[in-house]
């Protein structure tokens, strides 16, 4: 039993934080703290992207022999629908807002909580049952593909019986998702403190606000979708379904008009990160701060009228195909405005080559793939040819992987000190990178030319003279290699929690409020309204050796808020 | 009884320096919740009309609207001025204006539910006298369940805030801290209000 005495003798900044607060289960299931929170959201969608991790790798595994390797057609459909709308609805688009976003928007803010502490919980508990859900889909079988398309998904001789369960636990995470977005929106606007106005907020802030309002606006309508698809399923109701009476292209507008938008939902938070970490790690003032700014509320707007080209093949009128094809272009600007920005911020910074600076880096290369090949994909005539090939599973995964998720992992390693108090071993976190970097070009890089060369997407077998089995080797092993690469992530963060060097206020040199609290923050995060500066300007820190971490600089006034470290109390 | 301070800051951590921020904050969470409920309806109601528009033929001899939806709608429409009455008479601190637009309200959110009830029978009655049952008169049928059973589900979550406001102004003395949620509960019953003349308008395209 150690005494409040020797544990703060022994871990002296440990005493107040937010983990130490209160303790018991209790404390944690009941909590509205909104960095508890964002933990619990944490576990939790990883351990969902463990669940969708296994689907692919039943997947990749597959395709390794013409014939396929262990699954029989029917399963084959189930496991890469699983594997889809696992990680979808349970892993990208939560990973970053409301996990990450609950744990450090509020800090980074300057305010104690969200707007809505008591939605908040709720929200996580609503992605819970949502998932409890999706689980018992499983069980049913599912094998839609994650986009539930009529008939697929309706057709009684060939819809499976996961589909009701599984439509309706998209709906509830829809829910989640919908009042996260509310709730953010409503902390920016209401609970910036004097000094913290919409110009100083970090980027990240930006792009989930940004992301918020799309939640708001979109995801309903993916609700009313999904709940008229399981009244059709249910009753024999033809809205969607051909066979009686209904339009199953209308139900792919009303799907794309939430998922269009939803991709954004998944990638603008990542840029958000991108930017703090290309910043922080290049400890250089971020280049055309308002130009990302903007960029982000530009790519909310246009993500709203680009739908269509997700249905050139469908039948849609050829003035429309045209349409969405030309307004699918301008999408490019916003998103290569924010790339000119990063490297021009990196070039002649001071680069730090920490793990979370390679993510930041790999996510630039990662979406400029996926970014250009989905301009080949909004090519209208291209497009006929590379619709349902494996082209656009390699588009995607590099936009929805490559980027979205990096973006993730690279904030997980910028702020597991703040999370945790913890550091994680430097050298692991970069070997894992570069074995990731690798395994995930290998996998999908290959996919590329699989598509171009007439792959199509959701087969559980291929022709064995069609020239694809090698791609598919590769694609294979590519994925095993970044298994090992997410087990030993797993392995170097969970070492940290046991064994890890006690992390520094600001180890990184951020100069964002969530640096200026203690590793892990205090349960309220400020003891006093701390004084908002410009959250790019790193010249005012310098490295100290004592607490191997950055300090303010002595011979600069600091603004207020007394700086523990600094002052050297 | 004393009773409790009536708006605690949330979780009683200080998120919000005063009230009145608090209810700033909860004006907006309403606006957006309402902007979010706005397109859920609205991709309801496109949906079922676009159906219904592409399809040439449509029976004739659908049921016809119960007549009780009349009498619902005339409710519901007096439940959005008895609201204005009840915040206007909280700006004007009068304690028994208040009540009585409040009790007055409350009758007539159960007049309308109790007619919504009445209206599900009457359609179920004229459903199963239907003759032919072809896929088009699916579609219509269930419009009018859809589209009445989701609205009133969203009643029932005002009907609960409509009940706390009326408990207080009659059980209780009325504070001024109890105006934020007046005024929200009265914004949702107007959104309530404009939701069903659109259902009711496209009820009738049907
Ligand atoms: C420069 C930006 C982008 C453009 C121009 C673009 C364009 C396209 C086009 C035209 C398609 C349809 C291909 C087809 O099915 O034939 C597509 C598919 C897709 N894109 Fe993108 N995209 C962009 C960025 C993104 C981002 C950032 C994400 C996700 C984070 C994303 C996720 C997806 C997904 C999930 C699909 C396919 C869904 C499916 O059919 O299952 N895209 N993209
Ligand atoms: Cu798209």
């Amino acid at each position: 039993m150690t005494t409040m005495n020797t544990r703060s003798l022994e871990q002296p900044t440990l005493e107040d934080n937010y983990l130490t607060y209160t303790r018991g289960i209790m404390s944690w299931v009941l909590t509205l703290d909104h960095k508890r929170i964002g933990v619990m959201y944490l576990v939790s969608v990883l351990g969902a992207f463990l669940l969708g991790g296994v689907f692919a790798l039943l997947v990749r595994t597959q395709l390794l022999v013409p014939d396929g390797l262990i699954m029989d057609q029917d399963q084959y459909n189930q496991a890469f629908t699983l594997h889809g709308g696992i990680m979808v609805f349970l892993v990208i688009i939560p990973s970053i807002p409301a996990a990450l976003g609950n744990f450090v928007m509020p800090i980074m803010l300057g305010a104690k909580d969200v707007a809505f502490p008591r939605l908040n919980l709720m929200s996580y508990y609503l992605w819970v049952i949502g998932a409890l859900c999706m689980v018992y889909a499983m069980v049913g079988g599912l094998d839609t593909g994650w986009t539930f398309y009529t008939p697929y998904s309706i057709d009684e001789s060939s819809a499976m019986s996961g589909v009701i369960p599984a439509v309706t636990g998209a709906f509830i995470l829809g829910f989640s998702s919908i009042f996260t977005g509310m709730n953010f929106i409503v902390t920016i606007h209401r609970l910036r403190p004097d000094g913290m106005t919409w110009f100083r907020m970090p980027l990240f802030l930006w792009s989930i606000y940004a992301t918020a309002v799309i939640q708001v606006l979109a995801t309903p309508v993916l609700g009313i979708t999904l709940a008229l698809l399981a009244v059709e399923r249910a009753f024999g109701i033809g809205i969607f379904d051909p066979a009686l009476g209904g339009d199953p292209v209308l139900y792919q507008h009303f799907f794309w008009f939430y998922s269009h938008p939803a991709v954004y939902i998944m990638v603008l938070p990542a840029m958000g990160i991108v930017s703090e970490l290309i910043a922080v790690h290049s400890h250089r003032h971020i280049f055309g701060y308002s130009f990302i700014a903007w960029s982000s509320v530009a790519i909310a707007i246009f993500s709203f009228i680009v739908w269509g080209h997700h249905m050139f093949t469908s039948g849609q009128s050829q003035l429309m195909n045209v349409i969405f094809s030309f307004i699918t272009f301008s999408v490019a600007i916003p998103s290569a405005v924010k790339v000119f920005n990063w490297l021009a911020t990196m070039y002649k910074g001071a680069i730090s080559w920490n793990t979370p600076m390679l993510y930041g880096m790999g996510f630039i290369v990662l979406f400029l793939i996926g970014g250009l090949t989905g301009l080949y994909l909004g090519t209208l005539a291209v497009d006929i040819h590379l619709h349902d090939t494996y082209f656009v599973v390699a588009h995607f995964h590099y936009t929805m992987m490559g980027s979205a998720l990096i973006g993730f992992i690279g904030g997980l390693h910028h702020w597991w000190p703040k999370i945790t108090g913890k550091m994680y071993n430097e050298n692991a976190g970069r070997f894992a990178f570069v074995l990731f970097f690798i395994g995930y070009n290998m996998t999908f890089f290959t996919q590329f030319m699989l598509g171009s060369h007439g792959m199509p997407r959701r087969y559980g077998t291929y022709p064995a003279d069609a020239g694809f089995q090698t791609y598919h080797i590769i694609s294979t092993i590519g994925a095993y290699i970044m298994a090992i690469a997410f087990f030993t992530m797993a392995g170097y963060f969970l070492a940290s929690v046991f064994g890890g060097r006690r992390a520094a206020s600001n180890p990184w040199g951020g100069r964002s409020l969530e640096w200026q609290c203690t590793s892990p923050p205090p349960h309220d995060n400020f003891s006093e309204q701390p004084a908002v500066g410009d959250c790019y300007d790193f010249s005012v820190l310098r490295w100290d050796d004592a607490t191997n971490g950055y300090v303010w600089r002595e011979d600069i006034e600091h603004p207020g808020m007394t700086h523990s470290e600094a002052s050297g109390e | 009884m004393p009773h409790p301070p009536t708006t605690k800051a949330a979780g009683a951590r200080g998120v919000y320096a005063t009230e009145a921020a608090q209810v700033r904050a909860g004006s907006l969470g309403l606006l957006l919740l309402l902007i979010s409920l706005a397109m859920l309806f609205g991709g309801l109601v496109l949906a079922v009309l676009l159906i219904r528009l592409g399809n040439t033929v449509w029976p004739e001899d659908l049921p016809h609207l119960p007549w009780q939806i009349w009498v619902s709608t005339g409710s519901l429409l007096a439940i959005s001025l008895s609201f204005a009455g009840a915040v206007k008479a909280a700006k004007q601190q009068s304690d028994v204006g208040i009540r009585i637009c409040l009790v007055w309200t409350g009758v007539l959110a159960l007049i309308f539910t109790a007619m919504q009830v009445w209206a599900w029978v009457n359609w179920s009655d004229q459903v199963s006298q239907l003759e032919t049952m072809t896929d088009q008169h699916r579609v219509a049928i269930a419009g009018f369940w859809i589209f009445t059973g989701l609205h009133v589900a969203h009643v029932i979550g005002g009907l609960v805030p409509l009940a706390m406001l009326g408990w207080y102004a009659v059980f209780r003395t009325w504070t001024n801290a109890r105006h934020g949620l007046l005024r929200h509960t009265a914004i949702y019953w107007h959104f309530l209000d404009a939701v069903w003349i659109v259902l009711l308008l496209a009820l009738i395209m049907l």
